[in-house]
């Protein structure tokens, strides 16, 4: 008996429903108290074509897809060829035989069981409305893997809130059809079993994508003001918050480019509201005019990135970590920045308050850099904690401050690098947000002494949040020899990796970076030190992360890279595989 | 009551006879007529020689990026409603990489003043062709003459929903100022282009030059600025230069269409002290 621990790859024509059915079959799995991820494999394009939809659980926490599928649920002929061979051995085919007529010779495993049911059909004849095939597909799996009731609660509160009584109670008939198949049609003889282990506090717990966890992130730490142009795979923030700062107070708005967008964010943070922008490459690429001036005139600004795969338009629904050159040096000018990075989605959802802070504290563009996987896959995260980062607005000057009273130098040479910042509205804090090199009142300056001092202070702000910023992460084993780098996404493989290696007795040991600027120059270095080997895991081409390590550590022999860029998120195996064929030249 | 003088910053360093003086001039008059508090005026400004007026006005001021100025302008505005805000620039600032976010503020009709500083040649770069440069003129990067024709920001903004529309000349302060006061009186998205004479680098569109060819619609008796329809046939109908107030027309503004509560002030809130409760509504919807 194999329980709780599956993965479910729905396939079909995009139009057949197969996110639908996945959606809430997620969510119940979730319910029954359950770990999930969800992992979109969709083509750029709008209707047609093959698409599909994996859906993992386990008993334990999980952040990442899994390299195998146990479950394969088929609505056309196109899943057979791509993706008969990724199921595990024992593993099930769920698939639509008044569709499928029959399973090509070439796709049929001996070593796997299959299933099927003509819910097209029966969709067509028994409910008058063939396109609610995929509920009464639903009710088979749900019948098979044990947890029928859990889902048609998810339908019913699925379906009745948001489309109303007469779709919910042609849904629930769909389901039950599929249901009763199981034991009619067919009987079950595979080992997957999901047992419900749910318990009180297990409710709590949400599933949800890293965009929704940045977004209601972003309203928790008061950001009142965003301004964004659609593109995927950001648009989610967009549109959510569109629905819900309206009623903080606030307003979310889709403007004509990003270079509007980024501007009115520097707009709105000048005026003394929190904002924020999203994109991916290509607008973050609009932006960095106005990230410079974010820099010079020292306006506080939230930048996420969520980063596709580049260049150009790419791959504009997958994922990867091309960016981070662009997050860190892009840019004219010398000027400073700080570069954070999510692990996944619970992450996401602290590390964007913190971004607030930081870029408020040291009144620069903080860019928040995550990729397309966590920021569109969906993954249950333990209940968010609304209060734990408190809201610091560094040196925003508020009424009544008693350096109001006095001469107020917005660009002045202070202590700690970091002047007092007046907002519009403010009587005694008149100044000019300045984009030319200014005096010490923010009127352009040419004088050479003040631009010395300008932009030795300006910068001296990034070595200054050093030691404020996030600290790198660590998991395994400190004493291991073997050193794994990575920042963002991969961190879920990489740890499904590390347990894997463990139960080969190979122990390892993981530096995950959440600050990539300032870089965290001691941490890795000590990190480094101690090991024989180090393998940079990331997904990009050229190594960015390996060479920005570099940048700082020097050449070495020690490190070397784990690359992925063919379009598709690191699994576990690449990983794994990797550290394998290396280890014994590395512990000789 | 407040007078000029409560505007003036650092001096002016434009050329003597430019006519950014009389926009500057006619800008703090229509303050001072406003009453307007420094604290709670923030003009906006892109890049150019009249982009740098803001420097000139005592104020909140924003001197950002080429082109870019409404879109600061319209996030000022949003986040705090309490302000008056200016949008400054040039005809280069605003009708080349400005254009599309000057379409797309006119047709928001955000709250905000627009004006256009129009010379018809790039100064700060000294003397290349601007949108606005008429066919044929020469400059240092078009020695054939300008292939192209002139943008009409005029008509852009009657077409594209600015509410509020109007054409000034530097050689008349006394009317710039009344329009100015109209303009930052007026809710709603208002725009003024001025006719403002380069005297160093433009030698064609000069005072003179302009003096022999508007025409004043306000002397037309008939006409009446509150049809966006009649503004757009009076602009392509009169001969000459037209200038005066085209439109004048109250409609919501994005804020009271955006805003839940287009009074509440945004920046006022303190966000230090959080009540958890409606973030854990909002979770709901994940579990």
């Amino acid at each position: 008996m194999k329980e709780n621990d599956i993965s479910v790859r729905i396939g079909g024509q995009a139009g057949d429903g197969s996110l639908t059915t996945g959606d809430l079959l997620a969510k119940a799995l979730k319910r029954v108290g359950l770990w999930v991820v969800t992992t979109k494999d969709f083509p750029s394009r709008i209707r047609g074509g093959h698409t599909n939809y994996t859906i993992r659980a386990k008993h334990k926490r999980i952040y990442g897809p899994a390299d195998y599928i146990d479950f394969l649920v088929a609505f056309d002929y196109e899943s057979f060829p791509a993706h008969t061979k990724e199921i595990t051995s024992g593993g099930v085919v769920l698939y639509d035989n008044s569709i499928v007529k029959e399973i090509p010779e070439e796709y049929r495993r001996d070593d796997l069981t299959y299933y099927g049911a003509p819910v097209a059909k029966l969709a067509r004849e028994e409910l008058g409305l063939e396109v609610i095939k995929n509920t009464v597909l639903l009710g088979v799996l749900g019948e098979l893997l044990g947890i029928p009731n859990e889902i048609e609660e998810v339908i019913e509160e699925t379906f009745l809130a948001r489309k109303g009584r007469k779709v919910f109670e042609k849904n629930v008939k769909a389901f039950r059809l599929g249901k009763n198949l199981v034991g009619s049609l067919f009987n079950k003889k595979d080992d997957y079993r999901i047992n419900p282990i749910t318990k009180s506090s297990d409710r709590e717990r949400l599933l949800l994508a890293g965009n929704y966890a940045i977004a209601l992130g972003a309203i928790v730490a008061g950001c009142r003001f965003y301004a964004g142009y659609p593109i995927t795979p950001a648009t989610e923030i967009l549109e959510f918050l569109a629905e819900h700062l309206p009623a903080f107070g606030g307003a979310a708005i889709q403007v004509e480019d990003e270079i509007s967008a980024i501007n009115m964010v520097l707009g709105a943070s000048f005026a003394g509201v929190r904002a924020m922008t999203a994109t991916s490459g290509p607008g973050l690429a609009l932006m960095t005019e106005a990230m410079s001036l974010s820099g010079m005139a020292e306006i506080p600004a939230v930048i996420v990135d969520c980063q596709r795969a580049g260049p150009s338009t790419g791959l504009p629904t997958k994922s990867e970590q091309g960016d981070l050159n662009h997050a860190i040096f892009g840019g004219h000018g010398d000027f400073p920045r700080i570069v954070i990075a999510p692990g996944h989605a619970e992450e996401a959802f602290y590390l964007i308050q913190v971004a607030f802070n930081l870029a408020e504290k040291y009144q620069l563009p903080v860019i928040f850099l995550t990729e397309q996987s966590v920021a569109q896959n969906k993954q249950t995260v333990l209940n968010f904690e609304f209060d734990r980062i408190p809201v610091e607005r560094g040196k925003l000057l508020k009424p009544g401050d008693p350096a109001l009273r006095g001469k107020i130098e917005r660009y002045g040479p202070v202590e700690d690098s970091i002047p007092p910042r007046p907002r519009p509205g403010l009587e005694g804090g008149l100044f000019l947000s300045e984009g030319n090199e200014h005096d010490f009142t923010g009127h352009p300056s040419e004088n050479p002494e003040i631009r010395k001092i300008n932009q030795l202070r300006r910068n001296s702000k990034v070595k200054k949040a050093v030691d404020d910023v996030p600290k790198p992460e660590y998991e395994g084993h400190l004493d291991s020899s073997i050193g794994i780098i990575g920042m963002g996404a991969t961190y879920g493989p990489i740890v499904e990796a590390m347990e894997e290696l463990e139960e080969k007795k190979i122990k390892t040991h993981y530096l995950r970076l959440v600050t990539l600027w300032p870089f965290p120059e001691k941490d890795v270095k000590a990190f480094i030190k101690n090991k024989k080997k180090i393998f940079v895991v990331e997904q990009n081409a050229t190594a960015q992360l390996r060479q920005l390590i570099q940048r700082f550590v020097g050449p070495s022999e020690k490190i070397e890279s784990i690359t992925k860029f063919n379009g598709r998120s690191f699994v576990a195996s690449d990983i794994y595989e990797k550290i394998l064929s290396r280890v014994e030249e590395v512990l000789v | 009551m407040r007078t000029l003088k409560d505007y003036d910053s650092s001096k002016p360093i434009w050329c003597p006879g430019c006519g950014n003086f009389a926009v500057l001039a006619g800008l703090k008059r229509a303050f001072a007529n406003l009453d307007i508090d420094p604290k709670d005026l923030v003009v906006v400004s892109g890049i150019g020689c009249s982009s740098r007026i803001n420097g000139f006005i005592k104020c909140y001021g924003f001197h950002g990026v080429h082109g870019r100025l409404l879109p600061v302008a319209t996030a000022v505005k949003l986040a705090n409603p309490r302000l008056t805000v200016i949008g400054a620039g040039g005809d280069g600032d605003g009708y080349a990489l400005g254009m599309s976010h000057f379409i797309h503020a006119s047709r928001r009709n955000v709250d905000v003043t627009y004006i256009v500083m129009d010379n018809q040649i790039y100064g700060l770069t000294k003397g290349q062709t601007s949108p606005t440069s008429p066919p044929g003129f020469v400059t240092a990067t078009t020695p054939f003459g300008s292939k192209e024709r002139p943008v009409d920001g005029v008509g852009l903004a009657l077409l594209s929903g600015a509410t509020f529309v109007a054409r000034g000349f530097s050689g008349n302060a006394k009317r710039l100022t009344e329009i100015f006061i109209k303009a930052i009186k007026h809710k709603g998205f208002s725009f003024v282009d001025v006719l403002s004479p380069c005297v160093t680098f433009n030698r064609l569109n000069t005072y003179d030059w302009f003096r022999e060819r508007i025409h004043s619609i306000e002397e037309d008796n008939d006409y009446d600025p509150s049809s966006r329809e009649k503004a757009i046939q009076k602009l392509f109908t009169v001969q000459g230069i037209p200038v005066g107030i085209f439109l004048d027309e109250r409609k919501n503004t994005f804020g009271e269409e955006i805003l839940k509560d287009p009074t509440h002030v945004a920046v006022e809130e303190n966000i230090e002290e959080r009540d958890t409760r409606p973030f854990e509504k909002i979770a709901k919807i994940f579990t």
